[in-house]
């Protein structure tokens, strides 16, 4: 570069010559600022995608450059979302390029001869492969069932959606509903509160799997109700994504939200002595979790039946690996299912809260069975499912 | 609700240090416990403004870029009027104290090889560009200056015996140009610091500079009172006693005149420092006077103001930083200057709105 | 080119920096009136301007756990809990056992957290904690009837309502912008569409622009030296785009757009907010006749700006510059007078 060139691209000569003589404009523009483009424009390519988070669907434009991607932001043509996103989707690029992904993918195409788990075996009559076949061993898929044909002889050999008893997917429910059709109110199968309408305290068709290791908290008409007195409800928070694997691996989402805690009213505060940042631990029949305290005037207790009813909210969204790491809230809960598409009843459930981390390892078991023992409970006990009888007589 | 008391459990808890307590107020303890005995709101007590991150090197550079102004006005006065040794000692400071300046600055720098960048632009809304300029060109002049000091050292044969010849010149203009620019040099600093959002230095702008020249003068004289035989410290005795005189008394404005903004130099570290710097200042101002016999009691006044310069600096410096730290200085002259206005803009809409006044 | 109000009072500063063609003005008005705290516009940012991560602490600022603008965060989303007053209506927990609010307490309790930011000097922690249990309190309303003292809110039951105040903070784009007019390398420019950026290329970290931004938005990258804040997408408006956080905003909480046209679009917004009995929306930096001659990026308000951590009258410093020099320059010849002084009389 000649001096002269050197000379006029001085911001000082500049400042002397042009029309910015304070020198805080465009005489100080350097060459880069002079040259600066936003990478979307130099992309090799951009694909329009939706994001791969929530079931919302937002559009995005991935765009693509030397085999990378560069950046992931709103499509303004998606009708959905016009050109915006939550946390979430906006961390995809992170997501998608963070180095803690896998990098052999799992994705399998359907009837790919390379990728198949599970396949039949002509030669052996069977269904066989690197996974157990969920399916009846010999049924070949070819079999069309006769029209008289009862139970598994019903299915055919292609009807593996084995989430629906004909082995077929359902996009509605015609007939055959368990459960209902019209709404009654029923107590959660953990409730401190006795049904105020009916005998019947919860869903009696409930699924329950009475086993030592899934106990349900004592509800009314049981006995020891008190012993875990509080109700908990759980959600979510906008900078996470369901149980964390998506977002508890992102720098950017984990940093807005780093920390699993429960949000407790200045009145429970007073009462268990829990402290704003404090540590505070959650039990219930099955398990104990820790997590940090914040005292909140937007958690109240409530005046119920006369008496008052302490709650506590908690995000579900940790586990046990990721650049944030807590206890993760599902272990407070047991295994009970809806009887009519067999989802989890885990939104809210009763539990006690004491002060201080939760106790780890042989300790922890030890401690669950302290409580086993308050609230009356045997290994062996079946909670009441039908809770008539007993109220007729109280 | 539970009978406990509510009062101070989720409070106990809170981080140690620093925080006022809210035990013991009584009954109804929740709600006194979140009347607040601070006068002034903000987002989690957290400060508004950013502190400065220089680090020592930017007080230390105060000091020595006020000891190099100084030294380089003692040297020039020293060159007209006859005394060559002050000069000598005030030429070989002024370089020795720039030059360390240079390291200072240059080494502060988050990315100190883009130092040149400095010289990309000449703004004088910026007091650092100014200064950068005016530091380069006293570099440069003391340098010559310095430098011929060693010309007759130099061989008296071809080029070397030209530069013999022609240097005791060219440092002497240089010396004078150094000199010119040595006042700028001692108070653009000033200028850098009021130059800021920082409350305490902002409000201060009109007495800072007092205080950097007066200081910048004090040091110089010192180091003439270190350096000259009695006979040519006649001069630095009475300069030490006038920048003494000026720096204490713009410090003293510093800590009186401007309200809640003269606090931070008036506690903690900063008042410490700022009061071991009055100490000094009075004990070198008084030993100029006294000891203009003893050649042992000059030079200890002479350490005692360039201490005295070096506590100045340092505790200006971190009362500032402590004003930029704490959000009630930021917010509470802001709010009263709101609150002001609101009641002037009041008090015209009432003289307008009324018909029957007679106001003025 | 250079005027009468270069340094101070309402004025375009494009064309005061030297773009005699300049494009209209282009900043950010953001209605935290909307705002639903969710974030997506620290995340969008990070993700255009591959700003670095911070650290993982739960601050217990409410929901807030990035604590401040740094040079790593360009738009911090705040919250602030505080008891709604009550007012003429009645509360919506009589009979319920609730005690008095908390939200004051723990908030002094969140103000002394560490925050680990990878900046300096970052977002130290409260000196004074009171402060924030004030800013918790509750809204003041003066003169309304019903208002209360600080911390004295609702009826004697206990706690009233809670209302949970949220807003988008980012670097404001003066008009007179101090963090521009300090820095002594050039490397803060205003753009042609007024807003102030700093070149990466140029920026030795001299720190200067840190303590002369008069909100605490320019701070100091650890490592890497420079100086870094909000750009508002240099890159991106220059090619037509809009800046990644309005892009991303679901509720249009931060507006882009033209400044002008964002000024009226706010004030009639506010109108609509004071007929709707939403008293305390303010707009704040949408004067041209205020300290620092209007923001770019100006903002509506539920509350004062200090709750916000806003300064309630910044005043750009250039503003008292030529006092400043003016005072340096008597120093200076007071310094040239007591060398003479000193040196005149005859020496002995």
């Amino acid at each position: 570069m000649g001096v002269r060139t050197w000379i006029s691209g001085w911001p000082v000569y500049r400042q002397l010559t042009g029309t910015d003589p304070l020198g805080r404009g465009a005489a100080a523009k350097s060459g880069r600022s002079m040259a600066l483009t936003a990478r979307t424009e130099t992309a090799d390519s951009m694909a329009r995608s939706v994001c791969p988070y929530c079931a919302v669907g937002c559009g995005q434009r991935v765009y693509v450059k030397d085999g990378q991607v560069s950046q992931i932001e709103g499509d303004p043509d998606s009708p959905i979302s016009r050109g915006r996103l939550c946390p979430k989707g906006a961390a995809s690029k992170n997501l998608v390029t963070s180095e803690l992904r896998q990098q052999k993918v799992q994705y399998r195409r359907p009837w790919s001869e390379r990728k198949a788990y599970v396949w039949w075996d002509e030669q052996h009559g069977e269904w066989t492969g690197h996974d157990v076949p969920d399916f009846e061993k010999t049924k070949a898929p070819g079999y069309r069932p006769p029209a008289e044909a009862k139970g598994t002889a019903a299915l055919a050999g292609d009807d593996a959606f084995i989430m629906q008893g004909d082995g077929k997917a359902w996009l509605y429910v015609p007939t055959g509903l368990i459960d209902g059709p019209l709404p009654a109110h029923y107590e959660p199968a953990e409730s401190p509160m006795r049904n105020a309408l009916y005998g019947q305290q919860a869903n009696p068709t409930r699924k329950a799997y009475q086993r030592p290791d899934n106990q349900l908290n004592p509800s009314p008409p049981e006995p020891h109700s008190e012993v875990f007195p509080y109700v908990f409800a759980i959600g979510r928070l906008t900078e996470h994504h369901t149980a964390g694997g998506m977002s508890r691996n992102v720098q950017y989402l984990s940093e807005l939200q780093p920390t699993m805690f429960v949000e407790v009213s200045p009145e429970l505060a007073a009462e268990r002595d829990l402290h704003h940042l404090g540590w505070a631990h959650l039990v219930t029949l099955r398990s104990a979790i820790e997590a940090r305290v914040l005292v909140t005037d937007r958690i109240t207790p409530l005046r119920v039946d006369g008496r008052v009813l302490h709650q506590v909210w908690l995000p579900y969204h940790w586990g046990g690996q990721g650049l944030t790491r807590g206890d993760s809230t599902n272990d407070l809960f047991g295994i009970v299912l809806d009887p009519n598409v067999l989802i989890q009843e885990s939104k809210v459930g009763t539990c006690d809260i004491r002060p201080g981390r939760r106790p780890t390892g042989p300790a922890l078991r030890g401690y669950i069975a302290d409580y086993q023992q308050r609230a009356g409970v045997r290994p062996q006990r079946q909670s009441p499912i039908v809770t008539t009888d007993s109220y007729r007589e109280g | 609700m539970s009978e406990r008391s509510e009062r101070t459990i989720w409070l106990s808890s809170a981080a140690g240090k620093g925080r006022r307590g809210h035990d013991g107020r009584g009954e109804g303890g929740g709600e006194q416990a979140t009347v607040p005995s601070a006068e002034f709101r903000s987002y989690y007590g957290r400060p508004i403004i950013k502190a400065p991150v220089w680090r020592r090197e930017i007080p230390s550079y105060l000091f020595t870029g006020g000891l190099a102004a100084g030294a380089a006005l003692l040297a020039a006065a020293a060159d007209l009027t006859g005394r060559p040794a002050l000069r000598r000692a005030g030429r070989l400071t002024a370089l020795g104290a720039i030059g360390v300046s240079g390291y200072f600055l240059i080494n502060d720098l988050g990315r100190p090889a883009r130092f040149h960048h400095m010289l990309r632009v000449a703004k004088p809304t910026s007091p650092m560009s100014m200064g950068t300029w005016v530091v380069a060109g006293f570099g440069s002049a003391a340098g010559v200056a310095a430098v011929s000091e060693f010309a007759s050292r130099l061989p008296g044969r071809d080029a070397l015996g030209l530069a013999r010849q022609g240097l005791p010149l060219a440092g002497r203009v240089a010396g004078f140009a150094a000199a010119g620019l040595a006042p700028a040099l001692a108070t653009y600093t000033a200028v850098l610091l009021a130059d800021t959002a920082v409350p305490s230095w902002h409000e201060a702008y009109a007495h800072l500079p007092h205080v950097f020249a007066g200081s910048a003068l004090a040091s110089g004289a010192g180091v003439g009172l270190i350096a000259a035989p009695l006979a040519e410290s006649g001069p630095a005795r009475r300069l030490a006693v006038a920048g003494a005189a000026l720096d204490l008394a713009g410090s003293h404005r510093l800590e009186s005149r401007l309200g809640l903004l003269s606090e931070p130099y008036r506690v903690g570290r900063a008042g410490k420092l700022l009061r071991a710097g009055r100490i000094l200042s009075v004990t070198g101002m008084l030993g100029a006077l006294l000891g203009r016999r003893s050649r042992l009691a000059s030079a200890l006044s002479g350490i005692a103001l360039l201490a005295a310069s070096v506590a100045t600096r340092f505790g200006i410096y971190e009362g500032g930083v402590a004003s930029a730290r704490d959000p009630k200085y930021t917010v509470t002259p802001q709010r009263q200057r709101r609150e002001q206005a609101a009641v002037r803009v009041d008090h015209q809409e009432r003289h307008v709105g009324s018909t029957s006044s007679s106001a003025p | 080119m250079v005027g009468t109000n270069s340094l101070y009072g309402p004025l375009d500063p494009a064309r005061d920096a030297g773009y005699p063609d300049a494009p209209a003005r282009m900043g950010f008005f953001t209605d935290t009136s909307v705002c639903i705290g969710c974030k997506a516009c620290e995340v969008a940012c990070k993700e255009w301007n591959q700003v670095p991560g911070t650290g993982l602490d739960l601050l217990g600022m409410s929901f807030d756990n990035t604590g401040a603008l740094t040079a790593n965060s360009w738009r911090h989303v705040a919250f602030v809990e505080q008891p709604r007053p009550i007012g003429q209506q009645s509360s919506p927990f009589v009979d319920t056992p609730t005690g008095p609010s908390v939200s004051a307490a723990a908030a002094a309790i969140g103000a002394g957290t560490k925050v680990d930011t990878g900046t300096k000097p970052g977002v130290p922690p409260a000196i004074e904690p009171d402060s924030a249990a004030w800013m918790a309190a509750g809204p003041e309303f003066p003169g309304m009837p019903g208002s209360q003292p600080p911390g004295r809110t609702g009826s004697a039951n206990g706690r009233t309502d809670v209302r949970w105040l949220m807003m988008s903070d980012v670097c404001k784009h003066c008009t007179h912008a101090a963090c521009l007019d300090v820095c002594p390398t050039g490397s803060l420019f205003r753009t042609e569409f007024g807003t102030v950026v700093i070149q990466e290329d140029i920026c030795n970290g001299c720190g200067y622009c840190i303590p002369a931004c008069p909100y605490g938005v320019i701070d100091q990258r650890e490592g890497d030296g420079r100086a870094w804040k909000c750009t508002l997408c240099y890159d991106r408006i220059g090619v037509g785009k809009t800046p990644a956080c309005a892009q991303a905003c679901p509720t249009e909480s931060i507006q882009y757009g033209a400044l002008d046209e964002l000024r009226e679009r706010a004030q009639r917004r506010v109108e609509r907010l004071h007929a709707g009995g939403v008293v305390e929306a303010r707009l704040y930096g949408d004067d041209p006749n205020d300290g620092v001659g209007g923001d770019g990026a100006f903002f509506l308000l539920l509350d004062e700006p200090e709750v916000y951590g806003l300064p309630p009258d910044p005043v750009v410093t250039t503003r008292d510059l030529p006092k400043m020099w003016r005072r340096a320059g008597l120093a200076a010849v007071t310094m040239a007078a007591a060398v003479l002084a000193a040196f005149i009389r005859r020496s002995p």
